[in-house]
Formats: C-alpha cells, structure tokens, sequence
C-alpha cells in the first residue's frame, strides 16, 4: 500500500510557484530521497506533507487519509508524521529524556511510561547516558539522534527529514544516515528523506527523485538515475561526469570523434543508430591502457592524485574527459594513452524540455 | 576516543613535551606590557571619568545613607516615607503589569500570529520611547480631564487619570515599549518557527505546543522585561509629578523632590530614599540580567509563522490600534489644540486659534531654558561619545566587563538617585550653575552612548586593521581606515541617543536647578504647576516636535534603529 501519496500537487510562495504538479508516492517501509539544489523546492515539498504550509493545489495523502488539498489541511499534529530537522529543532529548556518522552506524553501514555520509553528509544540511537542534558551539552550529532529518537517515539506513518545531516561534519555524518536508514527499516514506515548530496541521497534511499525549479525530472532507484539519468542537468546533480558527443552505432558500440570502441554497456537506448547523441561518461566508466591497448586514443592533460584515485584529464578526439583511476598512476601531463569506456549512457532528452 | 589517541601520540612523539608551553610563558609578560604600555592613558582619563562620575557619588550616598544606624527604622517610622515607598510600589507593580499584557502581548501576537498592520503598530506601539514621560501624562490630562479636549468635544471627562490609578496607567503605557522590546527580541532569538513545529509534529495542538515549548522559551525575557518594567516605573518621576502630586499621592521620587524643594530638613530624607531606590534597582536589574542571560540559544532558522491568518486577527489589530490612538496619537493631538488655543479654557474650535502660546514660548523664559537645554544636550553628548570609544577599547582587555557594569549603573537606577548623589558629593563646590547638571547628565547618560559604541568595537573585524597595517599604514591611520567606518553609525546613534536623553531630561535637572537656570523640563513642569496650562501646553508641544524630529533619523535607519531598543531596555 501506498503509505503516502502526492497528486498534482503545486504549492505558491505569494507569485512565486514553488511546486508545481508534483506526483509521488512512496510504500510502506520505503524512503524515497528528494535530490536538489537549493531553491529547488525540495524542502517545501516536505513542508506541504508535514503540514507546515498550505498548498495550493492538488492532494496529499497519508495512507488512505487525505492530510492537505487546496480546500483542505488537517493539522500538523494529526497527520502522523515524524520530522527530523537540519537545525535539529530540540527544544533548548528540555533535557533529552523530556524531549524523547514529548510525543509519548501528546499520546497520553503517563509520566512515567513515556520516560522509560523515551530512555529505550535513546538507548537504540546509542544516547544512554545522556538522558538528562539539554541539547547546548550536546554535540551536533547527538542532538540530531535525540531528534531522531524524537520522531521514533512519535509512531508515524511517514518520516520526514529535512537534510538531517547538513550541519554535520563528515565523520558524523556517515554514522546518522546509517543510523537512519536501520531505525527507518526496523518501524516499516515510510520515509521521504530531502537531500542536496547525491552520495547521501544513494546511501540512504530506495529511490530518488529529481527536483528542479519546482518539478520533479526524474524518478528513479538509485542505480538507475546514477547510471541513466534522464538529461545532462540530472547527470550533473548526481556525481561527476563527462558528456560527450557520439554516434550510437548499436547497441555496444560508439564513435567517439571518428574512432569507433565497441563492448561498451550502454544504458537505455538500444535501438538502431543515433548520429551525435550526448554520452555522458562517469569518471570511473573509463578503463585506460599504455598507447595502442585499447580502441580510443588520447593524451594526458593534467594529472590529480587525491588519495583512493587519481583524477586524469584525458585530451580526446571527442573533447577532454574526466577519468578516476584507482590508488596511484604513473602518468604524466603529456603521455600518449589509449582508452576506452567500459559503461556509458546516451541522454534521452535535452535539459531544457522538462516533460516529468 | 580517537581525540584522546590523538593527543597521546602527538605528545609521546614530540621530542620537548613542553617547549609549546614553555615558548608561551616566556613571550607573554612583553606582549602584555607592551599592550599595557599603549592603553595607560586611556585607563587614566575612563579609571578618572568613572571614579568621578559612578564611583565617588554613589559610593558618597551609599555611605552616608547606610553608615548611621537605624537608618531603616526611620524609615519606616515616618508615615509620609511609607505611604511613598507604598506609593511607589503600587502604582510600578500595576504599571508592570500594564506593560506586560499590552507590550508583551502584542510581541507574542505579531510573532505567533498573522496581524495585519504590524509595522505602523509596532511604530506606534514604540511611540511613547520618543515622548517624555512627563509630556506624555500632560498630554493625557489636557485630552482626557475636565476642561480638554473630550470634555470639549462630547463632555467626558476621567478625572480618576489624577490619582494611583492614572499614575499608573499612564505608567504602564510608558512601559509598554520595554516589554514590546525585550519579549519580541527574545521571540525572535529563541522561538524558531522549527520548535514550534517540532512540538506539532510530535502530536501537539496549537495551544499544547505554546504551553509547553512557546512559553517556557519565553519565560526568562518576560521575567526580565517584568522586573525593567516595575524599576523603570518606580525611577520615573515625571507621570507622578504630573498626575500624583496634584492629587496628594506620593511615590519615593516625588517625595525626594518635596523634600529638597520644599522643605528645610536637609538631605536625610533624600539621601536615605536614594539609597533605597539604588540598592532595590541594582539587586532586581542584576536578577533580571542574569535571568535574561541564563537561557539557551535559539537554532537560528526561519521564523515564518506556522499559523494562517484567521479573521480575529484583524479584531487584535484593531484593538492595538486604538490603544495607540488613545494613548499616542489623540493626546498629542489633544496637547496641540491648547498650544494652538488663544485662551486657555475656551474651546479648540477654528476661530480660537492663534500662534500666540508659541510665541510666548519661544520669547519668554523658556527660549533661554531651550538654548541652555540645548548647551547642555550638545556638550554632554559630545563629551560621552568620546569617553564611550575610550572605554570601549578597553572593554575588549581585561577588566573591561567591570568598566562596562560600572558605567551602566547611573543609567539602571532611578535619575533621582543619580541627581542627589552628585549634589551630595559636588554641590558645595558647584551648586547654582549647569556644571552640576551636565555632570548629573554625563554621569546618568554613559550608558546610552556606551553600549551601541562597545558594541560596535565588539564587533569590527580585526583582519582590514591588520592588513592595512601589514601594507604600511600607522597605527592611526589603520584605525581611521578600517576601525572608523565600522562604528561611524553607531558613533552617531549614540550621540543622538544622549542628546535626545538631555534634550527633554526632567527628573535629574528638577533637583539640581536654580531659579533662572531652568532646563526645558523643568520650564514644562513649572508651568504645569503654577496652571498655565497655555504655555505649558505650547512649550511641551514645541519640545515634543524637537525630540521627534530628532530621533528621525533613529526611527528610519534600520542600521540605527536596534540602538532604541536599549534605551528603552535600560540596564539589560
């Protein structure tokens, strides 16, 4: 069953429209991440669902309730939605255990229930011991799991976390998606999970959806909208990559600049030859050999050791290329290569055209 | 874990565990000397300026009023002295509560809720900073008691505004500003619109979130706007003068000016109730401080409103702006159709108009009390900016905090008090002249241009100093290029601040005047006092268009406007 579902649904700022006919919905037990940049809309999307704004248009439902329409907007605390928040949104006068026990104590179970209740739940994010202090004793990491153990205690249908880990440092951040993703998965609730980090955005999520200026692009589990994004604007939002342009001969070869490379995994497009498709290229897609090993030619531009990769610019016939070649090389800026792509996928549409 | 690892490894594998901290020891006493070296002289001139104007004054009536025994016992033992502490207590604590329920209400209102017309509230709500307390309680007896306006217009008439219960009303609305300030700062520092929601996502209903997370984040600014409130209402003397006195009610700062107007028994009275009004100030103020600054920060994220406009909305913001139209606006109006009224007493219709209350007011005796008025606000306010940047640079070293506290005590506590601790202390040297005065006045006034100046320093990036330094630039001229401009605004806004502050001063001048050397003020409230009410009504006009017209630009300048927030705020 569909444990939230979004129809139509379009959302105003005054005359700014900050969604626009948004379509989603999400199963019990899944999370589904909304990848954007800033301004996107993304965040208001989960506004609209937690009740925080009204929208202007279209339905929300929350199992088989309908939480918000133009004409309609049950109130936040009816909806059964649990909200993690970028800032935390730990309420500074309460101790960790009051905080936890909050949601408990709106249920009406008693004091003392919701406090042994509340310390299970900060035991399972790993608190124990940190009951009693108020959220300025805590660093930015255990605050956020009180605010996770916070939305646990309130029993929702759907999670909601508004970039949970933006104001952490890296070490930190691994840690919580983990700790999300495994709470997330032990309730069986749904989760929509707004993101700008592609790399947490896959982590975390079961599928992943494009934002962009107030409407969803793409729709996709993670290894499909990372190995076949729909335009170039999505490629470039979910990692790296290069776009290069190239005939599709069939459907394992490409010309790349007059020089032709076969068994290469090519995504979607299959049919017939296409003249000058956009290929995009991801850094790690290229497989790189000493001059006349493999079908393509080129020359080392620039060379970057940063540690597990070495990042290579590649002078091509079909343009420069990015290229990540585990641990350390021994090329230099100059070098006579040869390459080839082992994966590669062609652009279905051009970025302009925005048809969801 | 992986920090303590750390810290282990590098000391174990540095070869001199200690030659960090030894380097430091070693350096420290020349660069604390050198900086010692560069700031003596400004210690000498703030260390004097404070010792001359907190220091010795106060530590002189502190002394005198608690150095004989049983100064307390006299106290209570005087009838008169008890009905005006009592005085004083009722109509502060009834003031308080005024403020607290208008002020703090509509800070709560504007925030949590969707009140058309904010802005212009806010400035009207804001209103009565800009008016003197004692032109605010005259405009409301020339409106709203027999012979104003009301009773012109329809012949209503409240002579219940003489009294404690127009005492404390107009109190109140003196007051209003301060909790309108301190709870809608703290609303805005501390209630993240994301606490509110958390609570509603947590199963909260509106009113449950407010209760439990609302409030209590709230609570420690309105302890503390509670306490500024009743301190501010108990040190005002100007609403008492106006409205008490005439109907025989006392409060401690119109018992203060009985005694050294009226009567001959010396200081002793004064001095004891100065005293009193000292140490209650300091010891609330101090509680409210540390109250105010006990609470936790706010996450500092976006504070729209979770609620949606409902229709009773607009029934608060009308409410609001009748208060201001009865409590500001109509008054001054009131106020204007006597000044412009040719005889006092008929009624403001078109053809009894005539310039000639202002005209008596700006040639007779009053046009010398505005000119020294005048002196006095220009000189006191040029004198304190200076010191104030003086000070400030040493409020970033060390003992600075003790500075900055010391030099905020004339200001918390009631202009009484200041006035009689510096005639005590200099009156037999420069009683009769306006030196008094304008030591009164720069004593009471430190405070108004320190701290927008302090914080400023506080806040100018240290790195264009350097860098202009580091390009060849002296000391001065890198202060000058890159220190300068930083505080120039608030350098001005100080200024205006105290000027404005002397400009209308009542409280302190109507202690330490001679006859023939009056201050503006103190031309009002005699005039007031000996019934004329025509040129009282003219001069009190012309002085509110002054103070008005100079305070614009604090009104207008955002960058400025933060600044009336503490005039306001007093001591916090």
């Amino acid at each position: 069953m569909k444990a939230l579902r979004i129809e139509k649904l379009t959302v105003r700022y005054g005359p700014v429209t900050a969604l626009d006919g948004i379509d989603l919905s999400i199963d019990e037990g899944e999370i589904l991440a909304v990848l954007g940049p800033s301004g996107s809309g993304k965040t208001t999307l989960l506004n609209a669902v937690a009740g925080f704004i009204d929208v202007a248009g279209g339905e929300i439902w929350i199992d088989d309730l309908l939480v918000a329409s133009a004409k309609r907007s049950l109130p936040i605390e009816r909806r059964g939605v649990g909200v993690v928040f970028q800032s935390y949104g730990l309420w500074p006068h309460m101790t960790a255990l009051d905080t936890v026990a909050y949601p408990l104590r709106r249920q009406r179970q008693p004091a003392a229930k919701a406090r042994e209740r509340a310390g299970e739940l900060l035991a399972r994010v790993g608190l124990t011991g940190l009951e009693h202090r108020r959220p300025g004793l805590l660093s930015g990491g255990q605050q956020q799991r009180v605010g996770l153990a916070r939305a646990l205690a309130c029993h929702p249908r759907v999670f909601l976390f508004d970039e949970p880990t933006a104001n952490l440092d890296s070490g930190m951040r691994a840690g919580l998606q983990e700790q999300i993703r495994e709470q997330q998965q032990r309730t069986g609730a749904a989760a929509l999970y707004v993101t700008h980090d592609p790399a947490e955005a896959f982590v975390v999520a079961d599928r992943v959806a494009a934002i962009r200026d107030a409407r969803l692009v793409q729709v996709a589990t993670a290894r499909e909208i990372y190995s076949n994004p729909a335009d170039e604007w999505i490629a470039r939002l979910t990692g790296q990559c290069t776009i290069v342009s190239a005939d599709v001969l069939d459907a394992d070869s490409l010309r790349i600049g007059g020089e032709v490379v076969s068994g290469v995994q090519l995504g979607s497009v299959t049919t017939g030859e296409v003249r000058d498709a956009r290929v995009v290229i991801r850094p790690e897609w290229v497989q790189i050999g000493a001059a006349g090993e493999l079908p393509l030619t080129a020359t080392v531009s620039a060379v970057v050791f940063s540690g597990a990769f070495t990042a290579c610019t590649l002078q091509t016939s079909g343009g420069a290329i990015t290229v990540h070649i585990p641990g350390a090389v021994v090329l230099e800026p100059g070098d006579e290569v040869s390459w080839r792509p082992t994966t590669a996928s062609v652009l279905l549409r051009e970025t302009s055209t925005l048809a969801a | 874990m992986v920090s303590t690892a750390n810290s282990v490894t590098e000391q174990s594998a540095s070869p001199h565990p200690t030659s960090r901290t030894r380097r430091r020891v070693r350096l420290a006493p020349t660069s604390r000397r050198l900086r010692w070296v560069s700031l003596s002289g400004e210690w000498i001139v703030v260390l004097a300026g404070l010792v001359i104007l907190v220091g010795w004054p106060f530590g002189r009536l502190l002394w005198d009023a608690f150095s004989t025994p049983g100064v307390l016992a006299h106290l209570w033992n005087q009838s008169e002295l008890t009905q005006a502490i009592k005085g004083t207590v009722v109509t502060s604590l009834g003031a308080m509560v005024f403020a607290l329920v208008v002020g703090g209400g509509a800070a709560i209102a504007f925030w949590r809720l969707q009140i058309p017309g904010q802005k212009l509230l806010t400035g009207g709500l804001l209103l009565p900073i800009l008016v003197p307390p004692f032109i605010c309680a005259l405009s409301m007896t020339q409106t709203y008691t027999a012979a104003g306006l009301t009773d012109h217009m329809a012949g209503l008439h409240f002579e219940w505004l003489f009294g404690a219960t127009g005492t404390t009303v107009v109190l109140g609305v003196q007051q209003v500003p301060i909790a309108f300030l301190i709870i809608a700062a703290a609303a805005h520092s501390r209630g993240s619109a994301d606490l509110e929601r958390a609570a509603r996502a947590s199963g909260a209903n509106a009113v449950t979130s407010f209760r439990t997370v609302t409030f209590p984040l709230l609570r420690p600014a309105i302890l503390a706007a509670a306490a500024l409130c009743f301190i501010a209402a108990a040190s005002d003397f100007g609403v008492p003068a106006v409205l008490a006195i005439p109907a025989r009610y006392a409060t401690i700062t119109t018992q203060i000016y009985r005694a050294m107007a009226f009567s001959s028994g010396g200081l002793a009275d004064p001095i004891t109730l100065s005293a009193l009004l000292i140490v209650v100030a300091l010891v609330v103020l101090g509680a409210a401080a540390k109250f105010n600054r006990a609470t936790v920060m706010g996450s500092r994220a976006s504070s729209q409103s979770v609620v949606r406009r409902r229709p009773w909305h607009v029934a608060v913001s009308v409410l609001l702006g009748l208060y201001v139209l009865l409590v500001s606006i109509f008054p001054l109006f009131g106020l204007a159709t006597v000044a412009f009224t040719r005889v006092y007493g008929e009624s403001p219709v078109p053809s009894h108009w005539g310039l000639n209350n202002l005209r008596d007011a700006l040639t007779g005796s009053a046009a010398g009390a505005f000119g020294r008025s005048l002196l006095l606000s220009v000189c006191v306010a040029s004198i304190l900016v200076v010191a104030a940047v003086l000070a400030g640079r040493l409020g970033m070293h060390r003992g600075g905090r003790a500075v900055g506290a010391l030099i905020t005590v004339p200001y918390a506590v009631p202009g009484s008090a200041v006035a009689v601790a510096i005639l005590l202390t200099f009156g037999k040297w420069w009683y009769g002249g306006l030196l008094i005065i304008a030591v009164a006045y720069l004593s009471r006034f430190w405070a108004l241009a320190q701290q927008p100046i302090a914080a400023a320093l506080g806040q100018v990036n240290p790195e264009p100093a350097r860098a202009a330094r580091a390009s060849g630039a002296s000391a001065l001229r890198a202060w000058w290029v890159s220190v300068w401009p930083a505080i120039r605004p608030s350098i001005f806004a100080g200024w205006l601040l105290v000027f404005l502050s002397c400009l209308h001063e009542l409280t302190v001048s109507v202690l330490l005047y001679v006859p023939g050397r009056e201050t503006i003020g103190v031309i009002v409230l005699n005039a007031e006092q000996g019934g004329d009410m025509a040129s009282t009504s003219a001069i009190a006009l012309i002085l509110t268009i002054a103070v008005l017209l100079c305070a614009l630009p604090l009104v207008v300048s955002r960058r400025l406007r933060s600044v009336l927030g503490f005039s306001a705020g007093g001591a916090l």
